[in-house]
C-alpha cells in the first residue's frame, strides 16, 4: 500500500490499542455490551448507594406492606414495608463487594500456588494438588458453616471464607496455564538469554496466565454471588437488618402466595447480574481462546 | 577455505567426550555421545544431522538449559573461553547466558512473548547484563532492530509479536540474541520454520553480523546446504555420535563417512533433469533408548559390513586426506570410508 504516507511514529497508546484490536477482534456483539451495560449499573448501585436519593432501606412503613410495583415505590414493599428498590441498591454493595473480595483471594492465592506448582513440577506439586482435590472434594456448603462459624459473619469474614472455597479453582487453572506456557519456546528463550526464575516467572509466565485468570474470574464472580446468597438465605450472610438480595429472597419466601414480587424481584436482579457475569466472562474467554490459536 | 589466521585465534569453545542421557518414559535415552569438538573465536560451525540426531539436546547443554530433571547423565567437558561450564553456579550461568553465548531457535513463532513489546523483550538483556537505563536500552532497540533489517524500527519497537511476519519476528530473535554482543552465538535450525524466500535473507543477515562482531557461531540444521558456503568447519551428527568432521571444503572434496555422503547425494540438483528421482535415504533414524554395539549407521549404510554390525566405529583421523587439508583437521567414525569426492559443486 504504497498510497499510504510514510507515517509519523505512534503513540505507545496507539499502538497498544491497534494490537489489542487485531487480537480481539472488533465488536462484541450487542448482547456483549448489554450485559456490560447491566454490570456498569450494579457496580454503580453497590459504589453509591449511600448517596442515591433513596428512601431509607431499613425503615418500614406498615402502611406500604407488601405493596405491589409501581403501586407507591417503585418496585413495592417487602412484608415489613421496607422499600424494595432501596433494599435491592444498597444489598448489591455485599453482592459487590463480597464477589470481588472473594474472587481477588482466590485469584491472588490459588493463582500464585498454582504458578508455582506448575513451574517447579516436583513434590511441590504432588503435595498441593492432594491438598486441592481434598478441599474440591469436601461438601462446601458444609465448609462454609464451618468456617463462618469459626471467624463469624462479617462482611469481610465472609468474602475471606467464599474466597477460600475458590482457591483449589483457581490453583488448577493457573497450574494447568503454565503448564502449557512453560513449554514454549520464549521461555527457554529468556532463560538463554540469562533471566532469572523470578523473572521469568513474572515477566514470561504471569502475563500470559493472568488473561485467562480474569476471565475466569468473571464467572468465577457470577457463582461467588450464588454462594453468597444461599448463605443468606440460610441466615449466615452478613448480619440481618443489612439488606442482602439472598436474604431478601429468603424473607420473600413466607409471601410467596399472596405477593410473589418480593422474592421475585430480588431473583431477577441476581439471575440478570450472574447471567451477565457468564456471558461477559465467557466471550472474553473465547476471544483470548482465539488469540492462541492465532499466536 | 579455512583462512590460516584461524589457527592463531584464541580457543573460544572446547567440548570434549561430551556424553548426555536423558530420562524417558521408555528408559534412558543417549541423546549424545562421546562428542568433541572446539571452536575458535570468529569461526563457524556447521553441525548437520537429521531430526532426533542429538543436535539441539548437545546445543541446550552447552549451556546447561536442558531441565535438570531429565538430565539422567552428563559427562565430558565444556570450556567456554577457557571457564569450565558444569563448574559455575547458577547464578555465574545467568550472567554468562545472553552476554557471553546467546540462542536463537528454531521457531520465531513461539520464541518470543506475545503478552510483551518488542521494544521490553529485545531491551530487557540490555537491562540486565549491560545495566542500561530504560531510555538508553530503548534507544539501543531501535538501533538493533535497524541493524537487523527491520524496517521503520521506530514504529515498530512498540509493537506486538503477533503483528510481525515470520521472517519479521526471526530478526527480532536475531536482535534479542545480539543484544549484548556475544562471543558465541548458537543458532539451533534458525530458518526451519521460515519461508524458503526468507531463508538466505536470515542466514545472509546472521553471517553479516557475525563477520562484523567477529563472534564463533555454531549452526545447527538438518540442511547440509544451509552450511556449505557458511561454515568453516562441519560437524555431521548421526544417532547422538559425531561421525564426521571436517573444514567445509575439505568435507566436500574429500567426504569419507557413508552418512555424510548419503546426505550430500540427497541434496536435489537444479541440474538434474525433470523427474529425477530424489535421493533418500532408506531407513530411518535409530531410536536412541539403547546402545546396541556397532554403528547406528549400518542399517542403513550401503557399504555396512559384518563388522559395522559388531563394533563401534572410533573417531579417527582421516588417512591420506587429499592435499589441502591438515589431515588433523579431518576426522570421521567409520571403518570403510568412502573415498570419493563430490565432483565440486556444493552450491
Amino acid at each position: 500500500m504504497p498510497a499510504k504516507k510514510h507515517p509519523k511514529i505512534e503513540s505507545r497508546a496507539q499502538n497498544f490499542a491497534r494490537a489489542l484490536q487485531q487480537v480481539f477482534g472488533r465488536g462484541f456483539g450487542p448482547g456483549f455490551w448489554l450485559a456490560v451495560f447491566w454490570l456498569a449499573i450494579v457496580a454503580f448501585c453497590a459504589m453509591f448507594a449511600d448517596w442515591l436519593p433513596l428512601r431509607d432501606p431499613l425503615d418500614p412503613v406498615i402502611a406500604n406492606r407488601l405493596d405491589g410495583p409501581l403501586s407507591g415505590s417503585l418496585l413495592g414493599a417487602d412484608g415489613l414495608g421496607r422499600d424494595i428498590f432501596s433494599r435491592l441498591v444498597h444489598g448489591a454493595r455485599v453482592s459487590v463487594v463480597i464477589g470481588l473480595t472473594a474472587v481477588t483471594i482466590g485469584m491472588i492465592v490459588g493463582g500464585a500456588l498454582g504458578i508455582i506448582a506448575g513451574y517447579f513440577r516436583g513434590h511441590f506439586e504432588r503435595a498441593l494438588m492432594a491438598v486441592l482435590d481434598v478441599i474440591l472434594a469436601f461438601p462446601w456448603l458444609v465448609l462454609l458453616l464451618a468456617l463462618v462459624a469459626f471467624i463469624g459473619q462479617s462482611l469481610f469474614a465472609i468474602s475471606i471464607a467464599i474466597g477460600f472455597l475458590w482457591i483449589p479453582a483457581y490453583a488448577r487453572v493457573a497450574r494447568a496455564n503454565t503448564l502449557s506456557v512453560v513449554q514454549r519456546e520464549y521461555v527457554l528463550a529468556a532463560k538463554a538469554m540469562g533471566a532469572s526464575t523470578t523473572r521469568i516467572l513474572v515477566r514470561e509466565v504471569l502475563p500470559n496466565v493472568i488473561l485467562p485468570l480474569l476471565a475466569y474470574g468473571l464467572v468465577a464472580m457470577g457463582l461467588v454471588i450464588i454462594v453468597e446468597s444461599a448463605l443468606a438465605f440460610l441466615g449466615l450472610s452478613v448480619e440481618a437488618p443489612q439488606p442482602t438480595w439472598g436474604g431478601m429472597i429468603s424473607e420473600g419466601k413466607r409471601h410467596l402466595a399472596t405477593a410473589v414480587h418480593v422474592a421475585l424481584i430480588p431473583s431477577v436482579t441476581m439471575f440478570l447480574t450472574v447471567l451477565s457475569l457468564n456471558f461477559v466472562g465467557d466471550r472474553l474467554r473465547s476471544r483470548f481462546d482465539v488469540k492462541e490459536s492465532n499466536l | 577455505m579455512t583462512p590460516p589466521e584461524f589457527k592463531e585465534q584464541p580457543l573460544l569453545l572446547d567440548v570434549r567426550n561430551l556424553t548426555i542421557r536423558l530420562n524417558s518414559a521408555a528408559g534412558l535415552v543417549h541423546a549424545v555421545e562421546d562428542v568433541s569438538f572446539v571452536l575458535r573465536e570468529g569461526q563457524t560451525l556447521g553441525i548437520v544431522g537429521e531430526s532426533g540426531s542429538g543436535k539441539s539436546v548437545m546445543a541446550r547443554s552447552l549451556m546447561n538449559l536442558l531441565p535438570r530433571r531429565s538430565v539422567a547423565q552428563r559427562q565430558g567437558s565444556v570450556v567456554l573461553s577457557g571457564r569450565e561450564i558444569s563448574a559455575l553456579s547458577e547464578r555465574e550461568l545467568q550472567k554468562l547466558r545472553g552476554a557471553q553465548v546467546a540462542m536463537i531457535f528454531q521457531d520465531p513463532m513461539t520464541a518470543l512473548n506475545p503478552v510483551l513489546t518488542i521494544c521490553v523483550q529485545v531491551s530487557e538483556p540490555l537491562q540486565q547484563h549491560l545495566g542500561l537505563s530504560k531510555q538508553a536500552a530503548r534507544q539501543r532497540t531501535i538501533e538493533l532492530l535497524d541493524a537487523v533489517g527491520i524496517p521503520d524500527a521506530a514504529n515498530r519497537v512498540d509493537q506486538y509479536p503477533h503483528q510481525l511476519s515470520g521472517g519479521m519476528r526471526q530478526r527480532v530473535v536475531i536482535a534479542i540474541a545480539l543484544a549484548c554482543d556475544p562471543a558465541l552465538l548458537i543458532a539451533d535450525e534458525p530458518t526451519t520454520a521460515l519461508d524458503v524466500t526468507v531463508q538466505k535473507q536470515i542466514l545472509d543477515l546472521l553471517s553479516r553480523q557475525q563477520t562484523q562482531r567477529r563472534m564463533g557461531m555454531l549452526l545447527i540444521t538438518h540442511d547440509l546446504g544451509v552450511v556449505a558456503s557458511r561454515a568453516d568447519i562441519i560437524a555431521v551428527m548421526y544417532a547422538g555420535r559425531l561421525v564426521e568432521l571436517a573444514p567445509a571444503t575439505t568435507l566436500f572434496s574429500a567426504m569419507r563417512h557413508p552418512y555424510t555422503e548419503a546426505l550430500f547425494n540427497s541434496i536435489p540438483r537444479i541440474s538434474d533433469p525433470g523427474h529425477t528421482r530424489l535421493q533418500a535415504i532408506p531407513g530411518r533414524p535409530p531410536q536412541l533408548h539403547n546402545s546396541s554395539p556397532g554403528c547406528a549407521f549400518a542399517p542403513r549404510c550401503q557399504y555396512a559390513q559384518q563388522r559395522c554390525h559388531r563394533e563401534t566405529p572410533p573417531v579417527v583421523v582421516a588417512e591420506s586426506s587429499i592435499e589441502t587439508a591438515k589431515p588433523t583437521e579431518h576426522l570421521h567414525a567409520c571403518f570403510f570410508p568412502v573415498a570419493k569426492s563430490a565432483s565440486g559443486e556444493a552450491n
